[in-house]
């Protein structure tokens, strides 16, 4: 069974942060397809009574703290000890793959997760997921960084070679894989709850950005706001056949809409959807100088260009 | 002592079409001898079918260039080719579909087409003397012993190398090595590998081919290109340097990026 954790709330600033706002990341984030939701106690402190503790996971500095705040599905303490309770996540850091020849005897511990091993792929990772999967007799967690922009993969890998355990932040936060990215490739390479409306990722997004002032970048995969944006001739005239050639998901999935737009690598398919989609008759004779008029027109502005300046272009060369 | 593996830069091609991007003239020559100052392997500088401008961008590219050979991106049809002619790049690349659903669905054919197609297009580059090398295109969709049965026909024709493309981004770093492996081992010919980052695992996709016997990486400045973009080349670097000769350090690549980012962003402040 896949669990996967989702530790962004960890990742921000508490000290900033809108109690209200805080409150609507968690919840948006526990519709998004994890299992647990990780907190620590600053955030806990804000969050109050509202939260689900059957799905929160709580950080605590010290064993000695799970005892002060009970009823959490499970608690996440770092250089734990041997001695904690029951459903005690023991957190080892792991910079470098050499580092793991110093964690021979993990048999003691009944949850363990492994943080880092950001440079896995530069080496024999199947082989190291059966050694970090062996060092405890229980079950293993991994949370691997991105210093090496490689987390994503490694959570996937992880999963996909018979992890069970996987913990994650939304866009990454913090420097960890990325939530959206996780599950939506193991929603396309496994099949990983495939009927999932993900459009609150949009939500969350939004939450995330005014929370943590960071603007998520346009290309940000999964959730950024022009990816579903298509200007090439080719490739408009391939999706507008059939978005599967080359979208790897519908935009629906993730709530977004396909955009087609003008511009210098437009063809004459462009084109005409794009009249189409103004409802414009136009003279089939004229499409090839209007698509030379874009062309031109998006080389000397250095970008695409918008639907009002199309509909311009294409009104002036017919004289309405 | 690390294996040898040479960046392709395609900033030039699929860079430009993330969207809301259009480079002029003077852009695209000043990027073309930036990547080839810092000494990347091969510039993908273009598509000649897209009319006269690109064209003669992609001759002034040629006119302006030192070291990088220059290639150009064709679809795999002979018109495509013949406006590749007339720039005389170093290298034709051509692009063929290879998933069902690029060749049933999208273009209404069949498999013994696209063979037949692709000889005849290989062999028109091929006889004005141009070295030519075919990209896999939707390959991580595709039947890989049909990918196989078609890369021992090219290596009998003597093209430099296939370039397995990840063209929906949904490859994973397994599959990759082990496709790649699959067709090295089955086929002997050289490959190279185009990742694009809809999952965000474009630099981990490339690493992968890489060890598994990519010796050609593709990868853009600042990773721009369709939708979420391609494999960024200082990611890229920064992941593979301690295995792997690029010809071009962390600090380079980084160096090269924020110089590639004020020619791309001129006109975005």
């Amino acid at each position: 069974m896949i669990r996967i954790t989702d530790v962004t709330l960890c990742t921000i600033d508490h000290r900033y942060a809108q109690k209200d706002l805080l409150l609507r990341l968690y919840k948006l984030l526990l519709q998004t397809g994890i299992n647990f939701i990780e907190i620590n106690v600053p955030i806990l402190n804000l969050l109050g009574e509202k939260i689900e503790y059957e799905k929160t996971i709580l950080r605590v500095e010290h064993p000695s703290d799970i005892n002060r705040y009970t009823g959490f599905i499970r608690y996440v303490c770092r250089h734990s000890g041997y001695d904690v309770p029951a459903g005690t996540i023991s957190e080892f850091q792991i910079n470098d793959v050499r580092e793991l020849n110093l964690l021979r005897n993990l048999s003691q511990y009944l949850t363990v997760r492994f943080v880092g091993l950001d440079d896995l792929l530069q080496h024999d990772y199947l082989n190291i997921f059966e050694r970090l999967k062996h060092l405890s007799d229980t079950q293993a967690e991994f949370c691997p960084q991105n210093s090496y922009y490689c987390a994503t993969a490694l959570a996937v890998e992880w999963i996909l070679n018979g992890g069970e355990n996987i913990a994650v932040s939304f866009c990454g936060s913090g420097g960890f894989a990325a939530l959206e990215e996780v599950m939506m490739a193991l929603r396309i390479a496994k099949r990983h709850k495939p009927n999932l409306d993900l459009s609150v990722l949009r939500e969350v997004k939004r939450v995330y950005e005014e929370l943590s002032g960071i603007n998520i970048s346009g290309n940000k995969p999964v959730v950024g706001n022009n990816i579903f944006e298509v200007e090439s001739g080719i490739h408009v005239d391939g999706i507008f056949k059939n978005g599967a050639n080359y979208e790897p998901f519908e935009p629906s999935v993730v709530g977004m809409e396909r955009k087609i737009i003008v511009g210098k690598h437009s063809g004459r398919t462009t084109i005409e959807i794009k009249l189409m989609e103004f409802g414009l008759v136009f003279p089939d004779e004229k499409v090839q100088e209007l698509l030379r008029k874009v062309q031109d027109m998006s080389i000397d502005l250095g970008r695409s260009i918008t639907d009002q300046e199309f509909y311009e272009l294409a009104c002036n060369l017919t004289k309405w | 002592m690390k294996q040898k593996k040479y960046l392709i830069d395609t900033t030039l091609r699929d860079g430009e079409q993330s969207p809301g991007l259009a480079f002029s003239m003077e852009q695209k020559v000043k990027l073309a001898v930036l990547l080839d100052g810092a000494g990347i392997y091969q510039i993908e500088a273009g598509i000649p079918a897209m009319g006269s401008y690109e064209k003669d961008t992609i001759i002034k590219i040629m006119e302006n260039r030192k070291n990088a050979r220059i290639s150009t991106w064709n679809r795999m049809n002979k018109e495509d080719i013949m406006h590749s002619f007339d720039c005389h790049p170093d290298i034709i690349h051509i692009s063929a579909p290879m998933s069902y659903v690029h060749i049933y669905s999208k273009l209404k054919k069949n498999k013994g087409w696209l063979q037949r197609n692709l000889q005849d297009c290989v062999s028109l580059a091929m006889d004005k003397g141009y070295p030519v090398t075919v990209g896999f295109e939707d390959a991580s969709r595709a039947d890989i012993t049909f990918m196989i049965s078609i890369a021992e026909m090219l290596k009998e024709m003597g093209v430099l190398y296939i370039r397995y493309a990840d063209t929906v981004g949904v490859l994973t770093p397994s599959r990759a090595y082990q496709a790649v492996s699959e067709i090295r081992s089955h086929t002997g010919i050289a490959m190279g590998i185009h990742a694009h980052n809809d999952l965000g695992m474009a630099v981990a996709n490339s690493l992968e081919a890489a060890r598994a016997g990519a010796d050609y990486i593709d990868t853009t400045l600042l990773g721009i290109g369709e939708r979420a973009g391609n494999c960024n080349i200082n990611q890229f670097i920064l992941a593979s340097e301690h295995i792997f000769d690029l010809g071009l350090s962390h600090n380079e690549a980084c160096i090269l990026n924020e110089k590639g980012r004020e020619i791309i962003f001129r006109n975005k402040v």
